[in-house]
């Protein structure tokens, strides 16, 4: 999901508006970053459903049903399963879900309807023999009522390898619009809507975990066969390929098989508008409410930069088709979301052109195609590995497209989205670890700050820090390398240590497990006319006293910066002398040590120093101690504030209009 | 000619009776005249006329002026482009306004990026990392700044009301036969007097305003809840943001009843009503701004709207010229600022301009 939090500080960037020339939009990169990097073509099918649903508008409840085969793919045999009802977290104030004290991100309030999922039928098929788990289930643990992870013991032992049939049927009551799913009116997002059984690790153990807030999802590939049925005159979106359509006593009827994907949702509204457009290949397709076809044509723009440039940089997108979904301004919640081939967007209808959201919306949604849904990764255990890279791939996306005004390009202000991530990730800095599961942070807003942008603050340092092309193949070769194959952070980290170097990923290992920071400040300067040693010596058996004065070279001037490291990671970093001449000299520091002391030796006085002039540290913890004025000499001041300000005041104090 | 003098009140019904005499002199001769029918006396019954001769006759024309109170110009006496300094009074108020609210964070941002080797012009390079790590950074500073430069701002717009109040004198009286300028002190003892009744109209007219956009932004909402069912939610925020437009033309309108009120009320103090008491001339010049809109909407509102038309699109220009300059200094940023104050001061231009508008309106409605 978008982490989306750029308006205040449009509001406040407005108070003195930023310039400079316009950022000049680039093309997608059309080199593959590590074309050597051999990806599976297919995932193995663990999980594959085959289902039928059924919608009541009016209800707003869907009826399923169908058969889950799945295989124990690991390599040890198992003696129960363990399903997710995650509707089941919108059920009542006692889930897991709802109980969870955390403000500030997604979901933060109680549904106006509530949702549930009731099973009717669980059936073990095992030969001629019919087993009934719905008598066995355990829908809860001993004093929780939460009933979104249940364990189903089996009758028998499943070995490794082999496969069992599952026969399903249930009952969903959707809730009110909530954390993307539930209906707002006739408009309808069912995701989380049928019994997904939980991902088996290959050593056995299972990754399953109730719904939390701050949660999502992590499944097994497999391919789903689902065939959706709503009134007709309902218009449906829904992940995987349309392979038949008919109407049928007043129903609409479609069927969508989707091979190589882990999830599977969809949506139905009868006031959707569709536009439909091939892109690389792909058939795309845009489900809109009426009055939206601007917003739909800077998605679709969005899509047509997207599908290249990801497909260079992490591997060629696998599927056919790819349905964007925008959802009435009426359930705002519906939207940001992805699911496999089917995302979600949103932002309203009227917004400017230069105010970058729905393209950053929509591109950071469909990069989840990659960083969810290809790298299929533990949201749950690590929701860094999906939101964190992605933020990142969304960052370096955008940076590509639309230059320096990448996050905002309006009224004069030009804002980089790694701009607004490296603010938030400083705020929230030292909140918490990265690297730990979506239910153990303690506040939405750490959720946001830490696992979005922090982590993409850290990506991006390293990639300016030891360059950018080695980090946009050290990304492609994990995003290539793990596909279908559920990466971990050690997979990252490794991949990082062989593409760009042992320092670089223990700084990221540092980074994302040990709240590691850095601080580069320059914390004295001097300057002053050259001249030799002064004072009294002894030479040739005579005293000689040697006075300053006669020491000194009126031409040279001496001087000295020096820089402290503070904190726990550790980049080289290049600090800059200017001279009163405006002559400007650059040394490199590798970041070893906490101190490192720069002389300066010229024809003019130094008159300050900056460290980290290129901006290359972005998780610099405080930009503002990274330069200094020689004292004695005058401050460059802030007169282009005073100017810009004295305008708008004068602006505001004459008023608008006469 | 016939001069008022300070303490002798002018009824509204003694300045709208010259119509059929209508020259300057007759329309300000009052001090006799205590009804319309006394003003209605020919240039020829005028008694101060022979003081007024003599001196300019003996001093020249400006310097005999200097000598005479102000009398009250006739309408078509009374334009911005012959009161430069009123507009130059009102250009000088503002940047000198400007200069205080922005004081505080010219300051602030010395302090933050003044060691910077380039300054403040980090602030404004493209891509924003030092702008947003500056302004959203979580320094507590920028809360003083905020606050210190709000209260700066609502005195200087307390204080402006003076300043309209001195405008108005300027442009509604003149010296001598010439129509020259009043003194300063006298339009500036106008703009005193004319405080706390301009600052009620301006206060009923802010009532007024904040109701209509109050009631308007319900309604709007109102619309937007019923059209978003039927409709989609982008036709019904179209169907909201007419809605809003419509009531904010009200609030419009109802800023331009009460800037003919201002210059009603301030053209009677200037021309001698002092006797008044406050509120009578609040309700006096609420009623000659409400009649004269009755009479006049029309023209007024566009006279008001090219003007705002105009100002706003300055204030554009300016911004594209900030835009263009962005994080360059010396010479270039010198020229902006020359630039800037060129914008502000057509735009005080077009202020005084709208209130000589205003006067010339009130004027004629009243006859």
């Amino acid at each position: 999901m978008r982490w989306r939090s750029l308006l205040t500080l449009t509001a406040l960037a407005l108070v003195v508006g930023a310039g400079g020339p316009t950022a000049i939009a680039g093309p997608p990169a059309t080199t593959p970053s590590a074309p050597d990097v051999p990806m599976l073509e297919h995932a193995d099918e663990v999980a594959s459903y085959t289902l039928r649903a059924k919608l009541d508008p009016a209800k707003h409840t869907v009826h399923g049903e169908g058969t889950i085969v799945w295989k124990n793919a690991s390599k040890r045999s198992v003696q129960e399963l363990w399903m997710h009802l995650y509707l089941n977290a919108f059920k009542n104030q006692s889930s897991a879900f709802m109980r969870a004290p955390i403000g500030g991100f997604r979901g933060g309030s109680v549904p106006a309807d509530w949702g549930t999922i009731d099973l009717k039928k669980l059936v073990l098929v095992d030969g001629e023999q019919r087993h009934d788990l719905l008598a066995t289930i355990e829908l809860r643990r001993p004093g929780d009522q939460d009933e979104t992870d249940a364990r189903v013991p089996l009758p028998r032992d499943v070995q490794p390898g082999e496969s069992i049939t599952l026969e399903v049927e249930w009952e969903d009551k959707l809730p009110a619009v909530v954390a993307r799913t539930g209906y707002d009116g006739t408009f309808h997002m069912v995701a989380q809507w049928f019994p997904k059984i939980a991902r088996l690790e290959e050593d056995g153990s299972w990754a399953h975990f109730p719904f939390h807030r701050l949660g999502e999802f992590y499944a097994d590939f497999g391919r789903y066969d689902v065939t959706i049925d709503v009134p007709s005159g309902f218009v449906v979106g829904a992940t995987g390929q349309v392979v038949e359509t008919r109407e049928e006593n007043g129903r609409h009827i479609e069927r969508r098989v989707q091979a190589d994907v882990h999830d599977f949702a969809w949506t139905a509204w009868d006031r959707f508008r569709v536009r439909k457009e091939t892109i690389e290949g792909v058939e795309v397709t845009v489900l809109a409410p009426p009055g939206y076809d601007d917003l739909v044509e800077r998605q679709l723009e969005t899509i047509r930069f997207a599908l290249p440039h990801y497909g260079a940089r992490y591997g060629k997108y696998p599927y056919p088709v790819l349905t964007l979904v925008h959802p009435p301004a009426t359930a705002p919640e519906a939207g940001g979301m992805e699911y496999p081939t089917l995302i979600t967007t949103g932002q309203p209808s009227w917004l400017p052109r230069g105010v970058h959201s729905v393209e950053a919306v929509t591109i950071h949604e469909f990069g989840h195609q990659y960083f969810y849904g290809l790298c299929a990764s533990n949201e749950d255990a690590w929701p860094f590995l999906d939101e964190g890279l992605n933020s990142y791939a969304e960052a370096e996306a955008m940076a590509a497209w639309k230059g320096k005004g990448s996050g905002l390009d309006f009224a004069g202000i030009r804002v980089e989205e790694t701009a607004a991530h490296a603010l938030r990730a400083r705020l929230h800095g030292h909140d918490e670890k990265i690297a730990q599961g979506a239910g153990s942070f303690a506040t939405g807003a750490a959720y946001g700050a830490l696992v979005y942008s922090r982590t993409a603050t850290i990506l991006e340092t390293l990639a300016r820090v030891y360059g950018k092309e080695k980090m946009d193949r050290a990304l492609g070769v994990y995003a290539r390398r793990f596909r279908f194959r559920h990466p971990t952070p050690n997979d990252l980290i490794e991949t990082i240590k062989a593409e760009i170097g042992a320092e670089a990923a223990e700084n990221l290992r540092t980074a994302l497990f040990e709240k590691g920071w850095v601080d580069y400040a320059i914390v004295q300067t001097s300057s002053h006319a050259s001249h030799g040693p002064a004072g009294i010596f002894d030479r040739d058996g005579q005293r000689e006293t040697v006075s300053r004065d006669k020491t000194r070279n009126a031409n040279r001037y001496d001087g000295y910066v020096l820089v402290v490291r503070r904190g726990t990671l550790r980049f080289p970093v290049e600090i800059e002398l200017v001279a009163v001449d405006g002559s400007r000299s650059r040394t490199r520091w590798d970041g070893a040590g906490e101190t490192f002391r720069v002389p300066y030796s010229g024809t003019s006085p130094l008159r300050a120093a900056v460290v980290d002039p290129d901006e290359r540290i972005l998780l610099d913890d405080d930009p503002h101690n990274d330069f200094a004025t020689v004292p004695g000499h005058s401050k460059a001041g802030a007169p282009r504030v005073l100017e810009r300000a004295t305008y708008w005041a004068a602006a505001l104090l004459g008023g608008l209009t006469p | 000619m016939t001069t008022l003098t300070d303490d002798t009140a002018t009824t509204p019904d003694a300045e709208a009776a010259p119509d059929a005499a209508a020259t300057p002199d007759a329309e300000a001769r009052s001090d006799a005249a205590a009804s319309p029918d006394a003003e209605a006396k020919s240039d020829a019954e005028a008694k101060p006329a022979t003081p007024a001769l003599l001196d300019t006759v003996l001093k020249g024309p400006d310097e005999a002026a200097d000598d005479e109170p102000p009398h009250a110009l006739e309408p078509r006496a009374i334009r911005a482009r012959r009161r430069p300094r009123a507009v130059l009074l009102l250009w000088a108020w503002e940047l000198a306004g400007a200069f205080v609210i922005a004081t505080p964070v010219y300051a602030w941002a010395r302090r933050v990026w003044g060691t910077h080797p380039d300054g403040d012009a980090v602030l404004f390079e493209p891509g924003g990392h030092a702008l947003l790590s500056w302004l959203a950074g979580g320094d507590s500073a920028l809360a003083i700044v905020t606050s210190t430069s709000f209260v700066a701002f609502a005195t200087f717009r307390l204080l402006g009301v003076i300043v309209t109040g001195t405008v108005v004198a300027m442009l509604a009286t003149g010296r001598g036969e010439r129509d020259l300028p009043v003194r300063a002190s006298a339009a500036l003892r106008t703009g005193i007097e004319a405080f706390f009744p301009l600052g009620g109209v301006g206060a009923v007219a802010s009532i007024v305003q904040a109701v209509v956009v109050g009631i308007g932004f319900f309604a709007s909402s109102s619309v937007e809840a019923w059209a978003t069912p039927r409709f989609g939610d982008a036709r019904a925020f179209t169907a909201r943001v007419v809605a809003l437009v419509l009531f904010l033309a009200v609030a419009a309108i109802t800023g331009i009843v009460a800037d003919l009120a201002r210059v009603a009320v301030a053209r009677d103090i200037a021309i001698g009503s002092r006797s008044k008491s406050t509120l009578r001339h609040i309700a006096d010049g609420i009623g000659t701004g409400i009649r004269a809109a009755r009479a006049c909407l029309g023209r007024a509102t566009l006279a008001w709207s090219w003007r705002s038309a105009a100002s706003l699109a300055l204030l554009w220009i300016g911004a594209a010229a900030s835009d263009l300059v962005g994080a360059r200094g010396g010479a270039v940023l010198f020229a902006l600022f020359l630039f800037h104050q060129l914008v502000l001061l057509v735009r005080a231009g077009l202020r005084v301009s709208w209130l000589a508008n205003a006067l010339r309106l009130v004027l004629r409605t009243e006859r």
